[in-house]
């Protein structure tokens, strides 16, 4: 009996260590590059929680990449600050063989850039591709007693700064947005913070806040508890017809968040290409577009040259935002 | 409804998911027992495999992970006094003096009856209540998520410190460290000094590892003892136990309901669940004072509230794509690759898979307890190991916990710093549950504080605020009633909880 009572308990520790040494086996490690990239699978850093919108992405994207790279991502998660604890390991710590790139989110990324002379610049990294552009929106509860922008507009002004509006974050690009359409509507909707869209989402259907500045996807997956009253895209957004955009409304204003790729600029110029190309087949591949829509986006493609473009009038065009984002800073401080 | 859940019951018999479910739980299990793998992390692992399978094979597969997991915790908390998972620290206050005691098997037993009866409760409820219930847990807004942050603290230090004072104390160690990181409003990384894998705040698993194995290991190793305990083999302790709880429904069902609300509010999560049973049962009572000391209705109090607490959660996940605790956040990723949309069109145009994902939940009770019951023994005899043996393999697979969780190595730092300071700590007195109580709750303190703040200011009064609504006048009675009573105790001169130090 005590015999067999110490073997079982040997067996016990087995098991455990053997389920311990998998999961080291899971998450792995990586080695140095050779010819022909990539010839081992490539490590793909997501700034965010598992289960989150970009972790939803990558993991879509996973799905199909195989038969346009040759091999499969490898997905580790580095959570904090809205990926800029990704960004800075990218840059500092891991190798730049392009066998590590991230998933960014353009606003995300370069938000944080210039608000602090801490962590990497823009200059440390580069865009791969951009793989999504997912236009920012105004939405407000399907109960409310405004159901439209115009209406929105006329009860901030009866009311100024009592009204609020939720965003994921105070230096999000949600916020950004907030910013930036309300100062063009001439509307003072206060910004009420949220660690996070699910505790953003519970504000709005707890009567928190009356109003949220954030993107799309939220009006996609709740048509039943809130109406997307404007649409900061070029054109009406795919999944949502019945919104009208910013521009239609009088305001000449667009704002996205974006699924893009990225890496460290020291990283060479060809296999950058060879990772582009592949993301540009892979946005052809209809089963791909179809599982895309499944998690409530549209694919919309940009190489590397048009994606930096596209951060750079971003950085542009936000200055007084960011400025107003510093002396927010420097106050509490 | 009644249609679409009688539908969903017979793909129950299908062996391929009958299989996926045993497998879940026994990774569950697994991972829950390992300290530093909690269960959102377990999920999280199985998420890639569970991708290769339809949606309904999938979730019920995650979804026996969750349960499990929230049970397995309890075993390593029992046998070596280090928590699997977040709430079972609370399962460690009792469950480890019984072990210490020779009752380890007994422990074991209570803990899986009262997990698998708390989970089958959660889960009814999940089935029968869920608009309502997600209805209610809109009405805790930002004071109401404050004051409960606070009563969870006051509940932890009045049950876990030998001295009040040193316990909050202790909380405001935890509570410190929680500070480091963004700030809320303004983006801020406090306390980072540029180190970029502390920026977004210290995580806390490498903390729970630091504030319990290894205190514990290091006390261990300095032992004279060369098992932790000699143990005889209980038998019947099965049976003993499932008469215990028997005779005691109010207990379990308190236990339960308290779990299962908890559950439902999303960022309150399995601790405070677990804390708040412990101290209901605790103070309803006929014999208060052997809390602590080993008995098994504090191992039935912790374990029946946090998994009652795992349909609980699913509450607000599936009727507004709220997640109520980190793993039910894991989940909504899984939802969302299929194509399924948490809120109320899910109930509709996906029927079959929402109830069947619900329904699955019964087997996967039941696949649970006969897994539980019958490794009781088994993990049992881990304690026969000698401490020579026990002390390296749990340091080792500490570190490989603290490592994969997010492949840190700065996360290993974090641990060895903390386990020596928690060494001392726990050899001054001081409460480490009391710690990693704080590290868990102050973000939800602290944001819903700020919040509370700026909403007041814009609404007239930024002190009204914090005392506009009934629910924020019962958390504040709780307060005041735990840290009353922490001190009339006191002065009684009722110092049996420092033999709990020798615990923890």
């Amino acid at each position: 009996m005590l015999k067999s009572y110490r073997q079982m308990a040997r067996r016990c520790f087995f098991i455990g260590m053997g389920a311990a040494l998998s999961c080291l086996a899971v998450v792995g490690l990586s080695t140095p590059a050779s010819a022909g990239f990539p010839d081992k699978p490539v490590t793909l850093v997501i700034g965010w929680g598992p289960g989150g919108g970009m972790d939803s992405f990558a993991r879509t994207i996973n799905k199909h990449i195989k038969k346009y790279l040759g091999v499969k991502f490898k997905i580790i998660y580095k959570k904090g600050g809205g990926g800029k604890v990704a960004h800075n390991l990218l840059v500092k710590k891991y190798k730049p063989d392009g066998y590590t790139i991230a998933v960014a989110n353009v606003p995300h990324q370069t938000i944080p850039t210039q608000l602090s002379e801490k962590g990497y610049r823009l200059k440390d990294i580069q865009w791969i591709s951009n793989m999504v552009l997912l236009p920012s929106t105004i939405m407000v509860k399907k109960v409310a007693p405004f159901k439209s922008f115009a209406d929105l507009i006329k009860a901030a002004k009866a009311a100024p700064g009592k009204l609020k509006a939720g965003t994921p974050g105070a230096t999000s690009g949600s916020a950004a947005f907030h910013y930036n359409w309300t100062k063009k509507a001439g509307a003072n909707i206060t910004l009420i913070p949220y660690r996070g869209g699910a505790k953003m989402l519970k504000g709005m259907l707890g009567n928190e806040v009356e109003v949220m500045s954030s993107n799309a996807n939220w009006g996609v997956r709740y048509p039943d508890k809130l109406i997307t009253v404007a649409v900061a895209g070029e054109k009406r957004y795919e999944l949502l017809p019945n919104s009208p955009t910013l521009r239609e409304l009088g305001i000449d204003y667009v704002d996205f968040l974006t699924r893009t790729f990225t890496a460290s600029a020291k990283v060479p110029k060809d296999r950058i290409k060879v990772l582009s190309d592949a993301f540009g087949k892979v946005t052809m591949d209809t089963a791909y577009i179809k599982d895309m829509k499944k998690v409530g986006l549209v694919p919309s493609f940009m190489d590397s040259a048009a994606t930096t473009a596209y951060v750079n009038s971003y950085v542009k065009n936000n200055q007084s935002v960011f400025a107003l984002m510093r002396e927010k800073q420097k106050k509490k401080k | 409804m009644l249609g679409g859940l009688a539908a969903a019951f017979p793909g129950f018999l299908d062996v391929q998911l009958l299989g996926l479910i045993f497998l879940g739980v026994a990774i569950g299990m697994t991972g829950g027992a390992l300290p530093g793998i909690s269960p959102s992390i377990t999920i999280a692992l199985m998420l890639p495999i569970a991708f290769s399978l339809d949606p309904l094979a999938s979730l019920v597969a995650l979804g026996g992970i969750y349960m499990a997991a929230e049970y397995g915790g309890s075993i390593s908390a029992i046998l070596i006094n280090t928590p699997g998972t977040a709430a079972a620290v609370c399962t460690a206050l009792d469950g480890h003096p019984m072990a210490r005691q020779g009752r380890a098997q007994e422990a074991l037993h209570a803990a899986i009856l009262a997990s698998s009866i708390g989970g089958l409760f959660g889960v009814l409820v999940l089935i029968g209540f869920t608009p309502p219930l997600a209805e209610l847990s809109l009405k805790f807004k930002s004071p109401e998520m404050f004051w409960l942050a606070i009563a969870g603290l006051a509940i932890v230090c009045n049950l876990t410190a030998a001295n009040f004072v040193k316990g909050v104390m202790s909380a405001l160690i935890g509570m410190f460290i929680a500070t480091i990181g963004y700030d809320l409003e303004t983006g801020y990384p406090r306390f980072a000094y540029d180190i970029p894998e502390i920026e977004a705040g210290i995580s806390l698993v490498p903390c729970i590892i630091g504030f319990f194995a290894i205190p514990q290991m290091l006390m261990l190793a300095g032992a004279k003892e060369k098992t932790i305990i000699e143990i005889k083999p209980t038998l019947g302790s099965f049976k003993k136990v499932s008469l215990f709880m028997w005779k005691r429904p109010v207990l379990v069902l308190r236990s339960a309901i308290i779990g299962t609300f908890v559950g439902i509010l999303p960022g309150a999560g399995a601790s405070i669940a677990s804390f708040v049973s412990y101290s209901e049962a605790k103070r309803f009572s006929k014999e208060p004072e052997k809390f602590g000391t080993g008995i098994p209705e504090g191992v039935i109090a912790s374990e029946c509230a946090n998994n009652s607490m795992v349909g609980g959660s699913l509450i607000p996940l599936l009727a507004f794509g709220i997640p109520g605790s980190a793993s039910a956040a894991v989940l909504f990723g899984a939802l969302t690759l299929h194509g399924l949309s948490p809120g109320g069109r899910l109930f509709t145009e996906h029927a079959s898979v929402v109830y069947g994902f619900m329904v699955g939940f019964i087997p996967i009770v039941a696949a649970m307890l006969i897994v539980g019951a019958f490794a009781a023994p088994l993990f049992a005899a881990v304690l026969r190991i000698r401490t020579a043996y026990i002390v390296p393999i749990v340091m080792m697979l500490a570190l490989i916990g603290t490592y994969s969780f997010q492949n840190s190595v700065v996360d290993i730092f974090i641990a060895a710093t903390t386990g020596i300071f928690g060494f001392f700590m726990m050899k001054f007195g001081f409460s480490l549950p009391s710690v990693v109580l704080g590290i868990i709750l102050a973000p939800m303190a602290e944001e819903g504080f700020r919040r509370s703040l700026l909403l007041g200011t814009i609404d007239g009064s930024v002190w009204l605020v914090f005392f506009n609504s009934p629910i924020c006048i019962i958390l504040i009675l709780v307060v005041v009633a735990m840290v009353v009573s922490a001190f009339t105790n006191e002065a009684k001169g009722r110092k049996r909880l420092s033999q709990l130090t020798n615990g923890h």
